[in-house]
């Protein structure tokens, strides 16, 4: 009697587990296993010629400057994701949440951004950094300013691309922030308001620690979505992105894909599934503890 | 096992949702299907490709052409992918040279050197050798040209310059164009091949084509520093300095126009681009290409090793993977993709010049191109499609650093030959 | 004073928002305003209003194709969400509600899906669905796009249904229901937002996705939007104000269908966010 109930209870978890396992399993963890097969491999990803090296290629991968590089702009990203983004799609999200009149028309068009495909989004933004025709060079020899109009070049190169990935995602955590904002009981507020608080006093008290919940959520979803990011970086640099704006996702690309060194690219993709894992479980951790002390 | 559970499974979905078709179990013996994938996206482009393909199922009504058209970038992505899992197409496109040679090195590449032995005198032996490695050939050439200095021939007019024959006059006129308030010349470099072929340029006119095949080749003492590679990128970066460029070259996309935009609207005199540039200018600019185009080959330098003869050219053509069963059907194939009517075709409709002989040139930019070709002894590839393919990334890399000023001339050289050390010795 | 003060922040307000509208919207009135123009006008002045009304891009894009591409990414981005949504909350459902010996392995194996950077996977991917013969086949297509949405829409439902009081639950078990009815007539009713925010995200996601795609599909009649647009944006022949009229049009039925389920939508990700 007991048995089966055991059993059902089983078979009940394996209905529940199972369909998503299965696409999990075919596609997610074969690239996974795949990955880590290939970084074993002094192999050109193009016939059955591979020879096992070991880890041969995971020492040349720690020694090469380029990567190192490369993970140095992915934490510049994750850096500009998390500080700058989130502050900002807050400030934006206290924007919308003001009772203004046609605050609904605002937060349709603040989203819009988030609604063009990233292809589009490059081209758009290609245009308008150029320097001789984009709306910005117009600007700058308009109002006669001593700036160059090179926004993709050298140094800048990396802070435009940055400015660009801004514009198309602040939007996306500005709805989530907007969204916890909506959930803060008015009540609070007013009681507040009756013991003599001022609004700064009602943002750092009420607002801000009710709201590190979203914060957190949109955190991890940011550090992830920085450390593997490809898109931008590689339609902007017209499908040559150089040191100043190589990310960890365009140089495996790069070795792998265009200088016919799988083995050593999916080294590097390894690299980076093994730093993103390391990240997000130290931070799903800092966070789980912090919901247990609750 | 579990794969097979996997395939019912989602072919019963397939089913049920009618989406998928199955593929045909039962072929009738004489049917023969041949996938061919490329890299011509444009409408007439392709247009040629359909005439050139209906011409050889005339001949053979059993062979179903399944093309496949693709983005260049895309198509190499998809074209590495389907090599690894071997599910490559029968027929792929490429421009020859190091990307190619890396397929060829690997057994992926049917050998052709006898099937073109046959059809040989067609086509331009330059534009074959763009396939051609060890004296083994591997391809048919579909389109070919040179990539001449691109000039604006009513600034010409108006500033009183004449077609230079030496660098000494081209840098005349270019100081010239400057002083009237001409941008000399447009680039966008962004995707770094653009800014290459002015260093190819001149260091083919420093050290003529020996200097670059004897460093490739590794043999009677040359290397990437040699002082024609040095000499050019001094003269690129001096060019630089000089203002001869847009503002922002190095970050500007030439798929998005920016270079054209500036040599259309009449800011930028001179253009050094790939054939491609005249094919654009036909549907872009009709009216430029009319009454302001003109080209011509990049001017000797006195003292400099090569001469007007040395050309810098590239183009494209057709190969067969050596896991094509019907090869035979396929290089007829191949051939009707590029003999003189597919050549004919190509150049009144797409406006682009073929590699093979005795087409007749509808106008005269077209028949300046063939001139060239004509004239031409030597064409040099695109070193970046030429070399092998992590020395051609680093040969753009250089270049591109050249021109933003941040390498030196001579440490871009010394760059080139430590990885040329590595991977040709 | 105090209505003073009152007005000037109320400016002050208004007039940010004005910035922002300029920065966010201004790419859609420029997207507009060079879908009207031919190349050569495009090449003539990229900011300038069109001086003529050129139809030629809008019936260069709108033809006969382009509704097939628009038709493959409504059933292949309507199949994947729906799939992904009932697979993930069931999953999650199991590691929110449910105890079981390795539950935490699993869930952190599956979050470990998030990490994949999306090229290492084409080479599998491409293999696996060739040698099933679903290459080249929208349902083909689906398994990816599901699978790889499985991680993030897990991380988010899950922490969403743990929100949910065992309470709840527990009543309807006392009233006699199984499992399956708890999970359906409770939990997933319950869970309306967090599983909105989860639609909208892959949706999105896979609306736009070109890699797979790219690789996948072969023939013209199976392709997908983003292959379709990318098809207008050529190699060497480069018609800029008909891409421009491309991505517009493309982007339309995803802004049209963001205006008309705005409300819901927000409300879906307010809460959905909150609890994620």
């Amino acid at each position: 009697m007991i048995n089966s109930k055991k059993l059902n209870k089983r078979l009940l978890v394996l209905a529940f587990v199972l369909p998503a396992l299965f696409f999990y399993g075919v596609f997610n963890l074969a690239g996974i296993v795949r990955t880590f097969y290939y970084s074993t491999l002094d192999w050109k990803g193009i016939s059955a010629n591979k020879t096992f090296v070991g880890l041969e290629n995971y020492i040349a991968v720690a020694k090469d400057p380029l990567f190192w590089n490369a993970l140095k702009n992915n934490l510049i990203l994750v850096a500009v994701s998390v500080f700058i983004q989130i502050p900002c799609a807050l400030g934006l999200a206290l924007l919308i949440n003001a009772k203004l009149k046609g605050a609904r028309f605002f937060r349709t068009v603040f989203f819009m951004p988030m609604l063009l495909s990233t292809v589009a989004t490059g081209i758009m933004w290609i245009l308008f950094y150029d320097p001789n025709f984009g709306i910005l060079a117009l600007l700058i020899h308009k109002l006669n300013l001593p700036i160059s109009t090179a926004f993709l070049q050298g140094d800048r190169a990396l802070p435009s691309i940055l400015l660009v990935i801004c514009w198309q995602f602040i939007p996306f955590y500005m709805i989530i922030l907007k969204a916890g904002l909506t959930n803060i009981p008015e009540e609070l507020y007013e009681a507040a308001k009756i013991d003599g608080a001022n609004s700064w006093q009602c943002f750092s008290r009420i607002t801000m620690p009710l709201l590190i919940p979203t914060i957190r959520t949109s955190a991890v979803l940011q550090l992830v979505g920085s450390l593997k990011y490809f898109d931008l970086f590689y339609v902007m640099m017209g499908g040559a992105p150089n040191e100043s704006t190589e990310l960890m996702a365009t140089y495996m690309y790069k070795k792998g894909f265009t200088e016919f060194r799988m083995g050593y690219g999916s080294t590097v993709a390894a690299y980076m599934f093994i730093i993103c894992f390391v990240f997000a479980c130290v931070f799903l951790f800092m966070t789980r503890k912090k919901e247990d002390a609750r | 096992m579990k794969k097979k559970v996997l395939a019912a499974i989602l072919a019963a979905a397939m089913a049920v949702t009618g989406l998928g078709t199955f593929p045909v179990m039962a072929q009738e013996e004489e049917q023969i299907e041949l996938t061919f994938w490329h890299n011509v996206p444009n409408e007439t482009g392709q247009k040629v490709i359909e005439n050139a393909i209906a011409r050889f199922n005339e001949e053979y009504p059993n062979v179903k052409v399944t093309v496949v058209a693709n983005e260049n970038d895309p198509y190499k992505t998809k074209i590495a992918t389907a090599m690894a899992a071997g599910e490559e197409p029968d027929i792929m496109t490429s421009n020859g040279g190091g990307w190619l040679k890396t397929f060829v090195d690997e057994g992926k590449i049917l050998d052709l050197t006898d099937r073109i032995a046959e059809v040989e005198d067609e086509y331009y032996p330059a534009a074959l050798s763009l396939f051609e490695y060890d004296d083994k050939r591997y391809g048919l050439p579909t389109s070919f040209g040179p990539a001449p200095v691109y000039f604006n021939k009513q600034i010409y007019e108006e500033l009183g310059l004449k077609i230079p024959t030496t660098l000494e006059e081209f840098e005349a006129n270019l100081e010239a164009c400057k002083e009237a308030g001409y941008i000399p010349f447009t680039l966008a470099n962004s995707a770094q091949w653009p800014g290459a072929l002015t260093f190819i340029w001149l260091s083919l006119r420093y050290g003529g084509k020996d200097a670059f095949l004897n460093a490739y080749n590794r043999e009677n003492g040359g290397t990437f520093e040699d002082e024609s590679f040095i000499k050019a990128g001094e003269k690129i970066q001096e060019w630089v300095e000089k203002g001869y460029y847009p503002e922002g070259f190095n970050a500007m996309n030439d798929d998005t126009g920016a270079s054209r935009m500036l040599f259309y609207s009449g800011q930028a005199v001179h253009f050094i681009s790939t054939n491609g540039m005249a094919a654009n200018c036909t549907s872009e600019a009709p009216e430029f290409y009319e009454n302001n185009l003109d080209m011509f080959v990049f001017p000797e330098i006195e003292g400099g090793k090569g001469n007007v003869k040395e050309i810098l050219g590239g183009g494209n053509g057709w190969s067969i993977t050596s896991k094509c069963e019907h090869p035979d059907e396929a290089f007829a194939l191949i051939h009707y993709l590029s003999d003189k009517d597919y050549a004919q075709d190509n150049v009144d409709l797409a406006g682009v010049v073929s590699g093979a002989k005795g087409v007749e040139m509808p106008n005269p930019i077209a028949q300046k191109v063939s001139d060239i070709l004509q004239e031409a002894d030597y064409v040099q590839n695109f070193y970046d499609q030429f070399l092998p393919t992590d020395l051609a990334a680093l040969h753009k890399q250089t270049t591109y650093d050249l021109f933003g000023l941040t390498t030196t001339p001579e440490q871009a050289a010394a760059d080139m030959e430590a990885l040329a050390k590595e991977t040709l010795d | 004073m105090k209505t003073v003060k009152h007005c000037v922040t109320k400016g002050v307000l208004y007039f940010c928002c004005f910035i922002v509208l300029i920065i966010t919207g201004f790419p859609f009135v420029f997207l507009l305003t060079n879908s009207f123009k031919d190349m050569a006008d495009y090449l003539q002045g990229v900011w300038d209003l069109p001086d003529k009304l050129f139809l030629g891009n809008y019936q260069a894009v709108l033809q006969p194709d382009f509704l097939r591409y628009f038709l493959n990414s409504v059933i292949v981005a309507g199949i994947s969400v729906f799939v992904i949504v009932l697979v993930s909350s069931m999953i999650s459902f199991a590691f929110a509600k449910m105890h079981f010996r390795g539950q935490n392995l699993l869930y952190f194996i599956i979050i470990a899906g998030m990490m994949i950077p999306v090229h290492t996977t084409l080479i599998p991917t491409f293999t696996l669905l060739s040698s099933l013969g679903l290459r080249d086949s929208l349902i083909g297509l689906c398994g990816p796009y599901i699978s790889y949405n499985i991680p993030i829409s897990v991380f988010i439902l899950t922490q969403f249904f743990r929100e949910i009081p065992k309470e709840v639950e527990e009543a309807a078990i006392i009233d006699g229901c199984s499992t399956f009815q708890v999970f359906r007539k409770i939990t997933m009713p319950l869970s309306s937002a967090g599983l909105s925010t989860v639609v909208v995200y892959t949706f999105l996601n896979i609306w736009n996705e070109f890699i797979n795609a790219n690789i996948l599909i072969d023939s013209a009649a199976k392709k997908t939007l983003p292959l379709g647009i990318r098809d207008f944006y050529g190699f060497e022949t480069v018609n800029i104000p008909a891409v421009l009229t491309a991505i517009l049009v493309g982007s339309l039925p995803v802004i049209i269908l963001y205006f008309c389920a705005q409300e819901k939508v927000i409300n879906g990700l307010t809460q959905g966010a909150v609890k994620g």
